[in-house]
């Protein structure tokens, strides 16, 4: 009996830990299950019930690798327990009744009984979460290490320097960028004192100001100009930095960045300057779009037009062209298409009030850094003032030429009615008084005639109205006004004939007659004068030649200034305006000529040009 | 006998309108001069076979009274010849429908000539 008792006592010991056993594994936190040599689950806990969502119904009798989301990975679990490999915290990954997909880690091996295969002894550890919060790291370090690359990168394309500064061990270092902008070698330290030495000292004050200030309030941000290292030039940088405070909030670390920015500095000190060169222009200076429409409008326009900007920017600029020129803007269009520019072109436009102004126009095409056509940059100079000015001078020149030929006309014309009659008496000395009358009044003729030629040319305009024409028709001309200069000279005509000049005819007719008159009035005693021509290589050398008093080596060269006089005694008793030659070397030179004179005193004087045979 | 031509001076000052008046004459023609006229009437009156027109006279400049003899019916056929001291005379002559000009001094055979010339170039009266 006691040994039943005992024995009794020995199963309820036996069967109270077979409970606690079954109640461990059972019950226990660790999810556990054994799978059979099919693969099939055959016993699960409720920890591994839990982990994926299922009843003991739905997952007992299943193949494990129906909760597997990738067959390989089972599949070379069950090969390795098939061979008798222990594993380790095997990485696998199980599908939840929810579908979630659980991270797990699987420790097992197999029970044997006389070598056969009982079912494996399957632990699985689930690090869902771990594995989730270590994938969420490695974003974050992806992505920091992404965002610090794009950091760089525009640290590098900006210029931009970093710094940092430790006021409490006043140490300070610098980026390679930030050395690179101070002109400091790489491979040099730097500290704070240099640092301050390199500032322009006019700006130092206010640099150290900002440092003190930003170490209390925390902020830096200051422009000022640095004198570089390696040369020594003068640049502008803009520093930005915080300050960081330890926990006895004291400034710890003071950090920042530097960037140069000389070259915008001075683009926007150059842009500004040019605004008020703009701004403040007597002219007015616009600009428009292919289209006609104003885009800019500066304070001049809106004197002269009566226009605002605002009022005129967005309009089209037709609003000034009078109705009667308003065929002009195609045609300027046109032409700053083809890239040409129009410079100082006269027309009119008409101002707010509907007044009508005289304005000189030069309108360029603009282009951006390609060397496209964007606009027209257009400068309008109100030129109503100079226009009234001219209208008032020619009026005066008319006026003069009137008050002065008058009497001339009157004068002459009774010369010459007085002279045929003295031919018709045969009274000698009549004859040659009225004669010599005669030929005093046709040098006044002239004589105003250059007067007022040069009175217009003083506007610096001299129109040409070129036609090709024989050049001995224009000589024979001109030697026929030779009796009307003179009695006692023989004018003559030299190999003339068969050249054809391009020329303004009038012009070059009264160059001519001036030469012709010169030669008879610096040869008193009379003698033979040659017009002549002579032809070399597509030239023809023009001349007119004399046997009278010469001209001196000096008065040479000053000959064909205006009003200059010959200082020579002999020459300067010879009446004129000393308008003559000057008016001749001037209409030489608008035909890309030159008047030229070669003369040996006592023995006469050749002067003559070059002109282009046609 | 031959009838004389009939030419009309329009010219402000006096020595010059006296002195191309007694040219003129001299030379066979018939003259009619006057510093301005007041009426156009006063030139159709005189029924002129050249006109001579100063540019530069009292009232209206002379190629504005040239125009406006061009365009009146009974004057448009008489020739005109501006005189000026202009030195556009040519272009003035031109733009005013002138029949030709003379310049300012000019020389008295030019005158003669200009006149005949024109009035030969007239159609025969009959």
């Amino acid at each position: 009996m006691e040994d039943i008792k005992a024995l009794q006592t020995q199963i309820a010991e036996l069967q109270y830990r077979l409970d606690d056993l079954t109640d461990f594994v059972e019950q226990g936190a660790m999810p556990l299950h054994w799978v059979d040599r099919h693969g099939v689950i055959i016993w699960a806990n409720q920890a591994e019930l839990d982990l994926l969502g299922y009843t003991a119904e739905e997952y007992i009798g299943q193949p494990i690798s129906r909760f597997h989301a990738t067959p390989e990975i089972i599949a070379d679990i069950l090969k390795r327990l098939g061979n008798d490999e222990t594993l380790l915290n095997y990485p696998a990954r199980l599908l939840s009744k929810s579908g979630a997909v659980k991270q797990v880690l699987i420790n097992s091996n197999v029970r044997r009984e006389h070598g056969e295969f009982i079912h494996t002894r399957c632990f699985t550890r689930d690090v869902t979460a771990y594995f989730e919060e270590e994938k969420r790291i490695a974003d974050v370090l992806t992505e920091l290490e992404e965002s610090d690359a794009r950091l760089m990168m525009a640290m590098e394309a900006t210029g931009l320097g970093t710094w940092e500064y430790d006021p409490r061990q006043n140490r300070l270092h610098w980026s390679d960028a930030c050395k690179k902008i101070y002109g400091l070698p790489l491979d040099e330290p730097v500290d704070f004192e240099t640092f301050l030495v390199h500032i322009f000292p006019e700006d130092r004050p206010g640099v150290e100001a900002a440092i003190a200030a930003a170490l209390t309030n925390g902020h830096y941000d200051i422009n000022f100009r640095i004198i570089r290292f390696d040369n020594g030039s003068l640049r502008w940088i803009r520093a930005q930095g915080k300050v960081y405070r330890n926990g006895a909030m004291e400034p710890e670390r003071f950090i920042g960045t530097v960037v140069d920015f000389t070259e915008r500095k001075l683009a926007d000190e150059k842009s500004a300057m040019l605004s008020a060169i703009v701004a403040s222009s007597d002219d007015a200076i616009i600009s428009k779009n292919f289209d006609s429409m104003v885009t800019s409008w500066n304070d001049s326009a809106e004197r002269m037009f009566g226009y605002t900007a605002a009022e005129m920017i967005g309009e089209s600029i037709v609003k000034l062209i009078p109705p009667d020129r308003l065929d002009e803007e195609p045609q300027i269009i046109a032409r700053l298409k083809k890239g040409e520019r129009v410079d100082h072109f006269e027309t009119r436009r008409m101002a707010k009030d509907g007044s009508l102004l005289d304005v000189s126009l030069t309108i360029s095409p603009i282009k951006d850094e390609q060397l496209n056509l964007i606009g027209v940059s257009k400068i309008a100079r109100d030129i109503t003032e100079r226009k009234q000015e001219e209208t008032r001078k020619n009026d005066f020149i008319a006026m003069v030429s009137h008050e002065l030929k008058t009497p001339l006309t009157s004068m002459k014309a009774y010369l010459q009615v007085l002279l045929s009659q003295s031919k018709k008496e045969n009274n000698t000395f009549q004859l040659n008084a009225l004669t010599r009358a005669e030929i005093q009044a046709e040098r006044m003729a002239v004589m105003i005639h250059d007067f007022l030629t040069l009175a217009r040319l003083k506007d610096g305009k001299i129109v040409l109205n070129k036609s090709v024409f024989p050049l001995h028709a224009l000589v024979e001309e001109v030697m026929a006004e030779a009796p009307f200069l003179t009695s006692t000279h023989q004018v003559v005509m030299i190999d003339c004939h068969d050249i054809r000049l391009e020329a303004d005819r009038e012009k070059l007719g009264h160059v001519l007659i001036n030469l012709l008159s010169n030669a008879i009035k610096y040869s008193p005693k009379g003698g033979r004068i040659e017009i002549g021509c002579q032809q070399q290589d597509g030239q023809v050398r023009i001349f007119v030649k004399d046997e009278g008093i010469g001209i001196s080596a000096e008065d040479q060269q000053h000959l064909f200034e205006r009003f200059y006089r010959a200082k020579d005694k002999k020459a300067s008793t010879v009446s004129g305006f000393g308008i003559g030659l000057y008016l001749v070397s001037e209409i030489l030179r608008y035909h890309h000529s030159q008047i030229k004179v070669e003369s040996v005193p006592g023995e006469g004087s050749t002067f003559y040009f070059l002109m282009d045979q046609i | 006998m031959e009838v004389k031509k009939k030419v009309v001076i329009v010219e402000n000052d006096q020595d010059i309108r006296e002195i191309v008046a007694f040219i003129l004459e001299d030379n066979g023609f018939d003259t009619f001069s006057l510093p301005e006229p007041s009426e156009l009437s006063s030139l159709i009156a005189f029924a002129p076979d050249v006109i001579l027109l100063d540019e530069f006279i009292n009232g209206e400049p002379g190629h504005r009274l040239c125009r406006k003899i061009k365009r009146t019916p009974s004057l448009a056929d008489v020739p005109v010849i501006i005189l000026s001291t202009a030195a556009n005379i040519e272009l003035i002559a031109r733009e005013c429908e002138a029949n030709d000009h003379l310049a300012k001094p000019f020389d008295v055979e030019e005158l003669v000539a200009k006149v005949t010339r024109l009035l030969d170039h007239q159609p025969l009266a009959l």
